[in-house]
C-alpha cells in the first residue's frame, strides 16, 4: 500500500514539475469572421509556449472551439496534428493552433462553414492546451479565451437609386449621395470613400469604374451622406450623361475593410445614374 | 504603343478617304461600312491659391488622348465585321485591379479595364469573339467584367452555344506600403486572372429561353513579384440554369438558379474533410465556400400596364468572378408597376420592396424598405405635373452598442410645368420643389438626428418661332440643415445655343453662378462657364470643341489658418476631337 501511495505522490510531483516547466499564454484579438483568414492574421490568435527546462520538449497543440454554453463547435484531429519541439520560448499563431484542414466541425457548424467560410455570429470560447504526442496526456494548463464573431456587412447604396435620371440643372448645383452604414458599427469609425465616375460614350459602366479617373473621390469618416457640388456643365444636347458611383469602406488605417472577401476592395455594388435636361 | 496609335490614325484617314470615294462613285458594292471613328484630346488645368494648399484635388488627367474606332464592315448579306476599339493613351485607374498603375506594359495596356479592343466577325449565325469582350450570360453567372481573349457565339436556329476564354487582368506588382500609410493612390496590385466560360441553350425570341451557364476563373499566383497586400489569389466556379418563358397577353416568367464554389485564398491547404469541392473544376480548400443564388420574376407587359413581382436571393457564400462587386447574403422582394391612364395623360411608375440581409446568420440582421413613385399627369396641353417619392428605411442591430442602426431617407419632389404661346414664341415655365429628409439614429445615445434638404427651382425656356436662338434661364435655391451645419446655395444659370455657318456649326454656351454659405461664415462664390462647338466639316466629319472653366472662391470657412481665408481655385477643361460617322 505504501508503495502505491509513494508512486502516486512521485507521479504527481513529476507531472506538476513537467507542467511547471512549460508555461503557456493565449491571446485572441478580434479574429476575422472568415475562419480561413485567421491563418493570414497573426494577431488573431497568439499562443506563447515557454519551456524553461534545459531539455527540448515535444508536444502537440490541442485546440477546441466551443460556444459560450459549452457546446463543442470544432476540435482538432490530434492524430493528424503537427508535433512541435520547443526549447526556450516560441510563439504560435492561428495557422498552427487551429489549422482548418485538420479541424473537425460538428454537423450544423460545418454546413454553415462550408457555405460561407464563417461560423454563425455569436460568442465563442477557444480552449488550447499542450499535449504529449502519442498518448495526448496534458503537458500544460488549459488556456481559454472568449471571442466574438460577426461578419461585417458592407454598405448598400441608397441614393441616387440605381438607373435614376436626375435633372441637369439641379444636379449642377448639388447631388446628394447616401448609403447604409457598415454593420455592425465598429468602435473605430470606418472611412467611406465615395467615388463617382463618368461613363464616356461607347464605354461599359464597369469599364468606366475600373478605368476612368473619378470626378469625385471623397473620403469621409463615419457619416453616410455626402453633398457633392459638381461645379461642371452637366446639361446635354443629345447624349445622356451617365455616371457610376460606389463607396469603398476603409478601416482606421485606410485599408480595405474586408480585404479577402470577393473583389478584395471592399467596394459596394455600384449604381448608375443619368443626367437629363 | 505609339506605333499602334500612329497606325490607327493612318487607318482613320484611309477609311475617311475610301468612304468618301465610295460616296462619290455611288456604285453598288457588296462592301458596306457604317459606324464611327474618331479621336479626342482632353486637357485639364488646376490653379490653386494659396499654392501648395490642399484645398482641392485634380479630378481629370492633365492630358489625355482617346481613340474611338467602331466601324462595322459588311461584306454581302451574311458577313459583318464590327470593331469596338476605344482606349486612352494614359492609364487612369482608381478602382479595380489596375488601380494606381502608371507605366503599363503592352500586355497591361491591352488588358486595362479602361481600354476596349473588341472585334466580332460574324457569318450568318456564327460569331467569333476576339479581344475585349463584356460577356453577359445571365444575372448570376457573368456579365460585368471585361475579358481580353477569344471565343465563339453560335446560334444555329434556336440553339445557343457560346464559349469564351481570356484574361481580365494581368499580374500587377503592388506598391509596398509603409505601416499606417493609406492605400489611396498606391498600386493595389493584382494576380493574373484567367477565365473560361460557356453557355449551352435553346432560345426562341419572345417565346422561351433555356440555358446552362458555366464560368470558371483562376488567379495565377506566380504572376506577381510583389503580391497585393490585401486580396489573395482566388479561384471560382459558377454554374447556373436559366428558364424564361413568354406567354400570351404579355405574361412572362423568368428564373435563374446558380451555384458557386469560390476559393478566397488558393494558398490555403486542401480540405479533404470538407464537402466543398466541385471536381474536376475546383478542389476545395479551407478557404472555399459554396452557396446558392436565385432570382425569379413573374409579370405582365402591355402598352398601358406593366406589373411584376421579382425575388432575388444571394447566399452569404455566393461569389462569382463575373460580377466582382455583387454583394452577397441578401434577399430582395419587389413589386414593380407602370401604368398609363386617363387617355394616356397620366403615367405612373412605382415600386415597393424589401431587402433582408443575413439569412445565413453569420452577420447581424438588417432590413431595408424601399418604395419609389414617379407620377406624371398632363392636365391640359399647357399644364402638367410630376410627383416623385422615394423612401428607404434601413434597420440593423448594432453589435454591442445600446441602440440599433436606423436610417430613414425620404425624398419628395413636385414639379409643375406650364407653357403658353404667342405669335413670336412659346414660353415654358417650370417650378419644382424637393424635400429630402434623412433621419439617422446614433447607436450610442439613441438620439435621432434629422437632416433636411429643401430645393426650389424655377426655370424658363422661350422657344422662338422666327429665330434659331435657344436660350434658357433658371434659378435654384438649395438649403441643407443638420444639427450643427447649415448649407445654403443659390444658383443662377443660363445657356444659349444656336446654329451658325449655314447650320454647319452648333454653338452652345452656358453660365452658372452659385453663391454658397456655410453656417455663419462669409459666402463662397462659384462661376462655371462653358462653350461647346460642333462643326460639321463635311457631311460625315464633325469637329468638336469644348472649353470649360470653374472658378471657386471660398469665404472664411477654411480659416484658420488665416492664409486660407478667401482661398480659391480655377479649373480649366478643354476637349477637342474629330469624329467621322460612316
Amino acid at each position: 500500500m505504501k508503495k502505491y501511495i509513494f508512486t502516486t505522490i512521485l507521479l504527481s510531483c513529476v507531472y506538476s514539475m513537467s507542467m511547471s516547466q512549460v508555461m503557456t499564454s493565449l491571446a485572441v484579438n478580434n479574429p476575422p469572421a472568415t475562419l480561413s483568414d485567421w491563418a493570414n492574421t497573426n494577431s488573431a490568435v497568439i499562443y506563447t509556449v515557454e519551456n524553461i527546462s534545459a531539455v527540448t520538449r515535444q508536444f502537440i497543440i490541442k485546440a477546441e472551439i466551443t460556444t459560450a454554453d459549452g457546446t463543442v463547435v470544432a476540435t482538432k484531429d490530434l492524430s493528424r496534428a503537427q508535433v512541435f519541439s520547443v526549447q526556450g520560448t516560441r510563439i504560435f499563431f492561428a495557422k498552427e493552433v487551429l489549422p482548418l484542414d485538420i479541424m473537425i466541425f460538428s454537423a450544423s457548424y460545418k454546413t454553415t462553414l462550408e457555405r460561407t467560410g464563417q461560423l454563425p455570429s455569436g460568442t465563442y470560447l477557444l480552449n488550447v492546451q499542450l499535449v504529449e504526442p502519442g498518448m495526448f496526456g496534458p503537458m500544460s494548463t488549459l488556456q481559454s479565451r472568449v471571442f466574438n464573431l460577426t461578419a461585417p456587412q458592407l454598405p448598400y447604396l441608397i441614393t441616387p437609386v440605381n438607373n435614376d435620371s436626375l435633372n441637369a440643372r439641379k444636379s449642377e448645383t448639388a447631388i446628394i449621395f447616401r448609403w447604409t452604414p457598415l454593420t455592425p458599427q465598429p468602435q473605430a469609425q470606418p472611412y467611406y470613400r465615395l467615388q463617382v465616375f463618368e461613363i464616356l460614350p461607347f464605354q461599359q459602366p464597369m469599364q468606366a469604374l475600373r478605368g476612368n479617373q473619378p470626378l469625385l473621390d471623397q473620403t469621409v469618416r463615419g457619416i453616410t451622406q455626402y453633398i457633392w457640388r459638381p461645379q461642371m456643365d452637366l446639361s446635354t444636347d443629345t447624349l445622356k450623361k451617365r455616371f457610376i458611383w460606389t463607396v469603398q469602406t476603409l478601416n482606421a488605417n485606410r485599408q480595405p475593410y474586408i480585404p479577402t472577401q470577393g473583389n478584395g476592395e471592399s467596394r459596394s455594388e455600384p449604381f448608375i445614374f443619368f443626367i437629363k435636361d | 504603343m505609339y506605333k499602334i496609335m500612329k497606325s490607327l490614325l493612318g487607318l482613320f484617314l484611309v477609311l475617311s478617304i475610301s468612304s468618301n470615294a465610295q460616296d462619290s462613285t455611288k456604285m453598288k458594292s457588296p462592301f458596306k461600312i457604317s459606324g464611327v471613328i474618331g479621336f479626342s484630346y482632353e486637357g485639364y488645368g488646376l490653379n490653386i491659391k494659396p499654392t501648395g494648399s490642399n484645398i482641392y484635388s485634380q479630378r481629370r488627367p492633365w492630358n489625355q488622348v482617346r481613340f474611338l474606332f467602331a466601324p462595322t464592315m459588311s461584306f454581302g448579306k451574311n458577313f459583318t465585321l464590327p470593331f469596338n476599339f476605344n482606349f486612352a493613351t494614359k492609364p487612369t485607374n482608381f478602382a479595380g485591379p489596375y488601380a494606381g498603375i502608371k507605366k503599363p506594359t503592352i500586355g497591361q495596356f491591352f488588358t486595362n479595364p479602361g481600354n476596349n479592343f473588341g472585334l466580332n466577325p460574324k457569318y450568318k449565325w456564327a460569331e467569333l469573339l476576339l479581344g475585349t469582350q463584356y460577356i453577359r450570360y445571365s444575372e448570376l453567372s457573368t456579365g460585368d467584367i471585361g475579358i481580353f481573349g477569344a471565343g465563339i457565339d453560335l446560334r444555329p436556329k434556336t440553339w445557343r452555344f457560346k464559349f469564351f476564354t481570356g484574361t481580365s487582368q494581368l499580374g500587377v506588382d503592388a506598391t509596398i506600403l509603409s505601416a499606417g500609410s493609406s492605400s489611396i493612390g498606391a498600386v493595389t496590385g493584382a494576380y493574373r486572372r484567367n477565365h473560361w466560360m460557356f453557355q449551352l441553350g435553346k432560345e426562341k425570341e419572345n417565346k422561351y429561353s433555356f440555358a446552362f451557364n458555366f464560368t470558371k476563373a483562376k488567379d495565377k499566383q506566380s504572376s506577381v513579384t510583389v503580391p497585393p497586400s490585401t486580396v489573395k489569389p482566388q479561384e471560382g466556379v459558377t454554374a447556373s440554369l436559366i428558364a424564361d418563358v413568354y406567354m400570351n397577353k404579355g405574361w412572362y416568367v423568368k428564373t435563374e438558379a446558380a451555384r458557386s464554389y469560390f476559393t478566397r485564398d488558393i494558398t490555403q491547404p486542401l480540405a479533404p474533410g470538407f464537402n466543398n469541392s466541385f471536381k474536376p473544376f475546383l478542389t476545395g480548400r479551407t478557404s472555399t465556400g459554396k452557396d446558392w443564388a436565385g432570382n425569379a420574376s413573374i409579370g405582365k407587359k402591355s402598352a398601358n400596364l406593366d406589373i411584376s413581382y421579382t425575388t432575388k436571393y444571394i447566399g452569404a457564400g455566393f461569389l462569382t468572378t463575373g460580377y466582382p462587386y455583387l454583394q452577397p447574403d441578401r434577399w430582395d422582394n419587389t413589386i414593380n408597376t407602370r401604368f398609363n391612364t386617363w387617355k394616356n395623360k397620366m403615367n405612373v411608375v412605382a415600386s415597393i420592396g424589401q431587402r433582408i440581409n443575413n439569412l445565413s446568420n453569420t452577420a447581424l440582421k438588417a432590413q431595408q424598405f424601399i418604395a419609389n413613385l414617379n407620377w406624371f399627369t398632363q392636365f391640359t396641353e399647357q399644364f402638367s405635373t410630376n410627383i416623385t417619392y422615394n423612401n428607404f428605411g434601413f434597420t440593423a442591430a448594432s453589435g454591442f452598442n445600446p441602440y440599433g442602426i436606423k436610417n430613414v431617407s425620404n425624398d419628395l419632389g413636385l414639379t409643375a410645368n406650364y407653357n403658353w404661346r404667342n405669335t413670336k414664341r412659346m414660353n415654358m415655365l417650370s417650378f419644382s420643389y424637393n424635400l429630402s429628409k434623412y433621419d439617422e439614429r446614433d447607436v450610442t445615445t439613441g438620439i435621432t438626428t434629422t437632416n433636411n434638404t429643401h430645393i426650389l427651382m424655377l426655370s424658363y425656356v422661350p422657344v422662338y418661332f422666327n429665330s434659331e436662338l435657344a436660350p434658357d434661364f433658371s434659378v435654384l435655391y438649395f438649403k441643407n440643415t443638420m444639427p450643427t451645419v447649415k448649407t445654403s446655395l443659390l444658383t443662377f444659370s443660363s445657356s444659349l445655343s444656336t446654329p451658325a455657318f449655314k447650320k454647319k456649326m452648333q454653338l452652345r454656351a452656358q453660365l452658372q453662378y452659385t453663391l454658397g454659405k456655410l453656417n455663419s461664415y462669409s459666402s463662397n462664390k462659384n462661376l462655371v462657364a462653358s462653350v461647346n462647338i460642333d462643326h460639321k466639316l463635311t457631311k460625315k466629319l464633325t469637329w468638336n470643341v469644348f472649353l470649360g472653366t470653374n472658378s471657386f472662391k471660398y469665404g472664411n470657412e477654411l480659416a484658420p489658418p488665416a492664409s486660407l481665408e478667401g482661398a480659391s481655385y480655377i479649373e480649366t477643361n478643354y476637349r477637342t476631337g474629330l469624329q467621322y460617322k460612316f
